[in-house]
């Protein structure tokens, strides 16, 4: 078990290093020199080719590369091109309003989907196809389009929740919570019925193992036998599709928070890739990693604790 | 030094399997020897663990050998490469004992038996079914099955396609693994008959192996017993008959 | 396959739809009726008129025309998407899977580093690159998604190369590739075809959410996400324009779901035999037959014996009957075994006798008397009780009779807490423990402590089945159920398993059921047995009148084609023709179309049980004449 997350750890390094330099060498390519950018289009030939050089632009891309790894490392991520401020301090305080919507919508749509799914499979038949056919629609609607309609049904009409903005927990809890419940459901609603599928398929499969039969035959309730043995083997393969749900809402957060105007991480990327602000760009590439890579980790080890045969290895 | 005139002469095989985190790898066949002349049956005996399995998927390439040496028609077929192993295959041919699982479920019943033909002789279409058709009427099936998919066969009806399948191309010797252990008594009957038949037509020579004492000694003329590597040595006995 | 296809209506209108969306897109310079960029700002964020059938959008340009033209940039993002995908994550995934060793310790770690890579993100690092590109975009998404599909592919083809038909084709000496393609492939297909239409809405949806951040196709041109995202924002000074828009995209969207799932449907009805509906095992059968008995008191007087079976019959959906008019009974101490071949009926039995038909199988006559009870007029909450502590049951493969995630010490101490529960008494932890223990110790397992610890993947065959023996055992039964329990055993193990149900049976007066194909094991447990042909009883003896000597000419015929008694060297007798399959029966004798000494009246009529010795009865006509004469 211990082996599994120190291998889980070590790959993470090469993980961060590819990311980090994948991103960087495409920005790179990027049309358009960020001195110009920086500079304005007044700028005279000569005071570009000064900041060019004092920016290390005419360095070779590796060089480049190792620069921003070596000042990464001391923490350091470069300052935004935009308005000069360090990207650190831009997005530091954008990490936990991401966190909280992509983790807040994860556990709403694992957790709901997750009871859909039981009951489906418990109840088998009509229920089943029913939620198969949300499903579809839960797939269909972008969840951009989910959240705008959301807006204007419930922000701007019948104003019962904020159509955009933040308010921190610690402000006023009751006004934070408002703030999120739409983005939340925006963001979850889709996967959730994603996840009522799988964990109906997953539930169904286990019912079908014999153990099930030989189990409930020898006395075994039929409540145990479905919430603590079928569930249970039920949840193995659904800790995956909870992996794949946080990677997907991450991307998604982008849309989910430029609509909502919340400030994270999302927001920021897509500010700063319209606008070749590079080093905030790369900043971002930087924490969603990161932030993936505790989230893989986390559950890797939920999996092995709960797959005897990875934890007595 | 080989056994004169044997079509396959096995000496002194042993297979290892590494085992993960361990230092000594598993033994499954531990100086093995056996030989079978042209057309004979050698029956091949043991409970599970003795390696019967084994020594059939080192013959035909499908486990590695680890020392000794495997002996084919004169040819040494101990590491044979692919390539060689490709001509090997128009003369040595299997049958395995699970007939859901020997064939593909996703060709039709005709474009399984004639693959060999494709890939060894390289008949037009026409002439192909023609084989098809003949074959298929002689291990008692009826002449639509070409067209149907595994799926819509019973596993009796399954294990004839794989025999069918396996003598396509009059191959000289047939590995048969445990071929009727999981059909009933009365397939089984069945089954045993159309081997017995096929060896008399087209003079094949069969290794068969099995865990049922009684079958064995009701198809082969030499038996060779097998205990598992880690107890004794293994030894041969000679049935009534020929 | 295509008419198979054709006969899904869902699978045709969604190609349909599609088809139409390819024409609007391929043809619209033709079709359209405006130009979609041209403003026509009196008629601005009006709804369908003569004019503009779906309305025009804020700046009054036509949206019929913006969303044909849109088709356009949709249809080629996807395809690019889609087909990069599908190339890379077939391709590497089969390689991967069937090569092994380092291509597959490469691909494979590509993939993971891929997966998590959030996509989104680096589509937008993408687009910052290639601002004005669409194209390029969709093939690195169609590139970073692939790798899920690489996951998918390489795991089938694992459990496609172990098959035995792979291994066939190796010797015959088809070569790496040809293997890949055309065994391993087809197999491979239906996972990825479902894959295919999911990943093609996802493609869609994800095109959209970048137009609408601005990126790749933006306005004025036309686009189906600029479209979107301007008809959410008008949401409620015109909500018609995001119907129409939403309407397109929902439609697209659910089209290449459900062309993905009638293709694998189509592509794969031929070959693989359809599930039957799976729907959670038992409850119905047993409520549907409690309907029919009366409301009388289940404890009726007993008739003597620990189990009697009378008239039993069961039937599938269809109606197909699998079991008819099965009785037998068994009394304390002895073991009865059910002896048959594939597809007689004899586990059915077995499970109907427990209360536990799967889905789709009920009771349609008969009763079941355990001690005088009669299970068939129990209610369900009463079955689950009687299960356990008054029938045991052990099923045939021990690798998978127990739940893999638990120790077996906690399965069977779960068992052992419910049942002094149903008996009013709660036990303490330690209590349990030693039960478990005991358990274990009384199915001759050396080390009960240790075995109780383990997981059922840690325990070998005959350890395991020891195992499930001591979970049958833990409510103190007086019936056991076996179905087939050494079949999936080595020979001297099965031995040694038999012999322990013979001690267990001795020491704790209990009965035994024992359902088997194999005569060995009659010959090795059974005091009395029962052969069962097609759903019916046609024999039943104790057990050495019925190895010696044998009235049925079934069981006549089975026992000559044993090669034990046969002549090395000729031809073994067979039994011509096979089994019929249920609900193919006929009439009279159901083995009359199979049997050497079968006469007219054979098939006239339902033939009758003949008492041909004590204890000794047989289904058949000749047996009758023997009698009378």
């Amino acid at each position: 078990m211990t082996r599994l997350i120190v291998k889980r750890l070590l790959w993470s390094v090469p993980l961060l290093l590819i990311a980090s330099a994948l991103s960087f060498v495409l920005l790179s390519l990027a049309s358009g020199n960020p001195a110009a950018v920086i500079l304005g289009p007044t700028a005279s030939a000569a005071q570009l080719r000064q900041l060019t050089a004092q920016l290390g632009l005419n360095d070779p891309i590796w060089v480049q590369y190792w620069h921003w790894l070596d000042a990464a490392l001391h923490g350091n991520l470069g300052t935004s091109l935009i308005d000069g401020q360090p990207v650190t301090t831009m997005l530091a305080p954008r990490v936990t309003i991401s966190l909280t919507l992509v983790l807040g919508a994860t556990v709403g749509a694992s957790v709901l989907g997750v009871t859909l799914g039981v009951l489906a499979a418990i109840r088998g038949g009509p229920s089943g196809r029913v939620l198969e056919v949300t499903s579809v629609f839960g797939f269909a609607i972008p969840d951009f389009v989910l959240g705008l309609v959301l807006i204007e049904a419930l922000a701007v009409a019948a104003r019962v929740f904020p159509a955009s903005g933040f308010v921190s927990f610690f402000q006023s809890p009751d006004a934070w919570l408002k703030s999120l419940v739409l983005p939340w459901t925006a963001l979850g609603l889709g996967v959730m019925t994603i996840v009522a599928v799988q964990t109906r398929d997953a539930m169904r499969e286990a019912l079908r193992s014999p153990f099930i039969r030989v189990l409930e035959a020898n006395g075994i309730s039929r409540r145990s036998v479905l919430f603590k043995h079928a569930l249970r083997s039920a949840a193995i393969p659904l800790v995956t599709v909870v992996g794949i749900v946080v990677v997907a809402l991450l991307g998604g957060s982008v849309l989910i928070e430029s609509v909502f105007a919340l400030p994270g991480l999302g927001s920021a990327l897509a500010t700063a890739a319209t606008q070749h602000d590079i080093p905030v760009v790369q900043g971002v590439v930087l924490y969603f990693t990161l932030i993936v890579v505790a989230v893989n980790l986390l559950l890797d080890v939920v999996y092995g604790l709960l797959n005897p045969r990875v934890r007595a290895a | 030094m080989t056994t004169v005139g044997a079509l396959l002469d096995v000496r002194d095989l042993t297979v290892d399997y590494p085992v993960r985190h361990a230092r000594t790898p598993y033994r499954a066949v531990d100086g093995v020897s056996l030989s079978i002349a042209p057309g004979e049956t050698l029956g091949l005996v043991g409970e599970s663990g003795s390696g019967k399995s084994t020594i059939c998927l080192s013959i035909l390439g499908l486990a590695p050998v680890t020392a000794g040496t495997i002996t084919f028609a004169g040819q040494d077929i101990t590491r044979a490469t692919r390539a060689q192993r490709r001509t090997i295959g128009k003369d040595l041919q299997v049958v395995f004992q699970d007939p859901y699982s020997s064939l593909n479920p996703a060709r039709t019943v005709g474009q399984a038996l004639s693959e060999p033909l494709e890939v060894h002789e390289k008949l037009p279409a026409a002439q192909r079914r023609d084989r098809v058709a003949q074959m298929l009427e002689r291990v008692g099936l009826p002449p639509d099955a070409a067209s149907r998919y595994p799926a819509g066969f019973s596993g009796g009806q399954r294990q004839r396609i794989a025999i069918a399948r396996a003598l396509m191309l009059c191959p000289r010797l047939v590995i048969c693994d445990e071929p009727v252990s999981a059909l009933d008594l009365s397939v089984q009957a069945q089954i045993l008959n159309l081997l017995a038949d096929l060896q008399r037509d087209l003079s094949v020579a069969y290794l068969f192996v099995s865990h049922d004492q009684a079958v064995v000694t009701y198809m082969a003329s030499r038996i060779k017993v097998l205990t598992p590597p880690s107890e004794g040595p293994d030894h041969e006995k000679k049935t009534d008959h020929n | 396959m295509i008419r198979r296809f054709a006969r899904k209506p869902v699978g045709v209108a969604a190609a349909a739809w599609l088809l139409l969306v390819l024409v609007c897109a391929v043809f619209a310079p033709l079709i359209a009726p405006y130009d979609p960029q041209a403003q026509d700002l009196p008629a601005a964020l009006s709804g369908p008129s003569g004019s503009h059938l779906l309305g025009a959008d804020q700046l009054g340009r036509d949206v019929l025309s913006q969303l044909i033209y849109g088709a356009r940039s949709a249809l080629i993002g996807v395809v690019c998407a889609v087909a990069t995908w599908l190339v890379l994550g077939v391709s590497l995934g089969i390689t991967a899977g069937y090569l092994r060793g380092r291509a597959d310790s490469a691909i494979s770690r590509t993939a993971d580093l891929l997966l998590s890579l959030p996509g989104l993100v680096v589509l937008l690092v993408v687009f910052s690159v290639f601002p004005g590109s669409l194209i390029v975009p969709m093939l690195v998404l169609g590139g970073l998604a692939s790798a899920g599909l690489i996951r998918i592919v390489r795991s089938v083809t694992l459990t496609v190369r172990e098959d035995l038909y792979v291994k066939a084709a190796q010797v015959l000496g088809l070569s790496q590739v040809r293997i890949m393609t055309r065994h391993v492939l087809p197999r491979v297909s239906s996972a990825v075809i479902v894959q295919a239409g999911l990943f093609a809405a996802i493609a869609l949806v994800i095109q959209n959410g970048l137009s609408f951040l601005g990126f790749g196709v933006v306005l004025p041109n036309p686009s189906w996400g600029g479209v979107l995202g301007e008809a959410s924002q008008v949401l409620l000074r015109s909500p018609w324009l995001l119907v129409a828009a939403g309407g397109v995209v929902g439609l697209t969207v659910l089209a290449f779901v459900l062309l993905g799932n009638a293709t694998r449907d189509a592509w794969t009805e031929a070959w693989a035999p359809s599930q039957l509906s799976s729907a959670p095992p038992a409850g119905r059968g047993a409520r549907a037959a409690r309907a029919e008995g009366t409301a009388q008191a289940p404890h009726a007087d007993t008739s003597g014996g620990v189990l009697t079976v009378r008239g039993l019959s069961v039937e599938f959906d269809g109606p197909r009957p699998v079991v008819s008019d099965v009785s037998f009974s068994i009394g304390r101490g002895e073991t009865l075994v059910v002896v048959g071949e594939t597809g007689c009926g004899k586990s059915v039995t077995a499970l109907a006798v427990l209360g536990l038909l799967p889905a789709g199988a009920r009771r349609t006559a008969g009763t079941v008397l355990l001690d005088g009870m009669d299970l068939s007029k129990c209610s369900r909450k009463e079955l689950a009780a009687i299960r356990g502590s008054r029938i045991g049951y052990i099923a045939q493969d021990p690798m998978v009779s127990l739940d893999p995630n638990f120790t077996v010490g906690a399965q069977i101490a779960e068992a052992v807490r419910r049942h002094s529960r149903a008996s009013g008494r709660t036990l303490p932890r330690k209590a349990v423990r030693d039960r478990v223990a005991g358990l274990l110790g009384s199915v001759n397992l050396r080390d009960p402590a240790a075995v109780a610890r383990k997981y059922p993947h840690q325990l070998s065959g005959g350890m395991l089945q020891r195992c499930v023996i001591a979970l049958a055992l833990s409510g103190d039964p007086d019936l056991l159920i076996a179905d087939e329990p050494t079949t999936a055993l080595d020979v001297t193990i099965q031995a040694e398993i038999l012999a322990l149900l013979r001690r267990l049976l001795e020491t704790r007066n209990m009965a035994i059921l024992l359902i088997t194909h194999d005569w060995e094991v009659v010959a090795q447990i059974a005091d009395r047995a029962v052969v069962m042909y097609a759903g019916e009883i046609v024999e039943e003896a104790a057990a050495a009148d019925l190895l010696a000597a044998p009235e049925h000419p079934y069981g006549r015929a089975l026992l000559a084609c044993d090669p034990v008694r046969a002549l090395p060297g000729h031809r073994l007798p067979v039994i011509p023709g096979s089994v019929p399959v249920p609900g193919a029966w006929q009439a009279g004798c159901r083995f009359a179309p199979r049997c050497a000494e079968a006469e007219q009246k054979c098939s006239a009529a339902p033939v009758a049980f003949t008492r041909t010795a004590a204890g000794h009865f047989t289904r058949c006509v000749h047996a009758e004449a023997r009698v009378q004469a």
